[in-house]
C-alpha cells in the first residue's frame, strides 16, 4: 500500500525553452528573376523605439524584432531608393515551462496590418510570417 | 408463468441501479502536501457509490498555489474541481472486502491564476514587470485510473489511485495557465497534453446490503 510513494519524485521534472519566434522576416529579391538581392540598408528602426537595428550595411534579409511590451509595432526601412513602412499586429502570451525557468514568449495572430512597399509577397503560411519584397 | 418472468426481469433491472452501500474519502497524499507547503492548499475528496461490480465515483476538490521565484515570476492560482466517472471493481468476488479498480473520469476546473513576471528583452536592452490574469477560465480532461484498496478497521478502507491524465482543453485569457486545478501542470517539454497524479484515500464506508 506505501509503495507508490517512491514513485512521487520522479514525476514531472521542469525543462526551459526559449521560444524564438518574435521577428519578422524581410527578404529582398530581384523583381527581374525573384533571386537574393542584397539591399544597401541604410537604417531600420521602430517608432516605438529609439535607436537603429542596421546602419548603412547590404543585407538580404532584415529581422524586426516584436516587442512583448506593445500589440502593434510600426517599424521603417530607409533604403537607397526608397523609405518604407511596415506596420505589425499581434498577441503576447506568457508561458511558464518550470518553476525554475524564465517566463517564455509566444507571439500569436501576428498581422501585416500595413505595409508601403510597392512590390512584395507575403508568406502568410510562416510564423511569424515572412515579407518578400521585390526591386 | 410468463408474467412472472417478466416481473422478475423488471426487478431485477430495477435493483442494479440502486447502491449496495457509499463511501466517503479523502485524499490524505493532498492534506500532508498542505502541511508540509504553506504556499498550498490542497484538498480533495470523493464519495463511491457502490454498485458491486461497478462502482460510481464523484469526486471534487479545492487547489490554491503560490510559487514565488521572484525577481523571475510570482504565479498564484485559486480554483476548485470535480471528477465524475465509475471505475469497474475486479475483485467483487472476493471474500474480503479489499476493491481493485479500473476506471475512468471526466474532470472539470473552474480557477483564476495571475502571473507577475519579468521580461528581459537583450533586442530593445530593457527589463520590464509586467502581469497577466486568467479569471474564472474553465478546463476539462479525461483520466484513466487504477486503485486500490484495503480494509484497515471496521468499514475503514486505506486506499491509493495512479490516475494519467489526458486531452487537457482549457480557453486562456492572457497566458497560459501553469497549473490546472485537479489536473496539475498544463505542459512541460517532455509531458505534451498528459501527465500523472496519485491519490492517497482514508475512506469511510457505509453498507445497506452485505456484500
Amino acid at each position: 500500500m506505501f509503495l507508490p510513494l517512491l514513485f512521487i519524485s520522479c514525476l514531472e521534472e521542469p525543462e526551459c525553452v526559449q521560444l524564438n519566434n518574435n521577428y519578422i522576416k524581410v527578404s529582398f529579391k530581384s523583381a527581374t528573376d525573384g533571386t537574393v538581392l542584397p539591399v544597401l540598408v541604410d537604417s531600420v528602426f521602430s517608432e516605438e523605439y529609439i535607436g537603429n537595428f542596421y546602419k548603412g550595411t547590404d543585407e538580404t534579409d532584415v529581422y524586426l524584432p516584436l516587442s512583448p511590451v506593445f500589440q502593434q509595432m510600426s517599424f521603417i526601412l530607409q533604403t537607397p531608393y526608397k523609405r518604407d513602412t511596415v506596420q505589425v499586429s499581434y498577441n503576447y502570451l506568457p508561458k511558464l515551462y518550470g518553476t525554475q525557468c524564465e517566463v517564455s514568449a509566444m507571439y500569436q495572430n501576428v498581422e501585416i496590418t500595413k505595409i508601403s512597399f510597392d512590390s512584395l509577397k507575403i508568406n502568410v503560411d510562416q510564423i511569424p510570417p515572412n515579407v518578400q519584397v521585390y526591386y | 408463468m410468463a408474467q412472472n418472468q417478466e416481473k422478475d426481469t423488471t426487478t431485477f433491472s430495477l435493483t442494479s441501479f440502486v447502491p449496495q452501500g457509499i463511501k466517503f474519502g479523502v485524499d490524505g497524499f493532498g492534506l500532508i502536501r498542505t502541511g508540509i507547503n504553506p504556499n498550498l492548499t490542497t484538498i480533495e475528496g470523493k464519495a463511491e457509490f457502490d454498485f458491486k461490480k461497478y462502482i460510481g465515483v464523484f469526486e471534487t476538490g479545492v487547489y490554491t498555489n503560490t510559487i514565488d521565484s521572484l525577481p523571475k515570476y510570482r504565479y498564484n492560482i485559486s480554483g476548485s474541481f470535480f471528477k465524475i466517472g465509475i471505475d469497474a471493481n475486479l475483485l467483487h468476488k472476493s471474500e474480503d472486502k479489499s476493491v481493485f479498480t479500473f476506471g475512468l473520469r471526466y474532470g472539470r476546473a473552474r480557477q483564476t491564476d495571475k502571473l507577475q513576471y519579468r521580461i528581459n528583452d537583450p533586442v530593445y536592452g530593457f527589463t520590464d514587470n509586467l502581469s497577466a490574469v486568467n479569471s474564472k477560465i474553465g478546463g476539462g480532461w479525461v483520466e484513466m485510473v487504477v486503485g486500490l484498496q484495503v480494509e484497515i478497521f471496521n468499514n475503514l478502507y486505506l486506499g491509493y489511485s495512479a490516475r494519467y491524465k489526458l486531452g487537457l482543453r482549457f480557453k486562456q485569457q492572457e497566458f497560459v495557465p501553469f497549473e490546472m486545478a485537479g489536473y496539475g501542470r498544463t505542459e512541460t517539454v517532455s509531458q505534451k497534453n498528459s501527465t500523472w497524479g496519485f491519490n492517497y484515500y482514508l475512506l469511510y464506508s457505509i453498507q445497506w446490503e452485505g456484500k
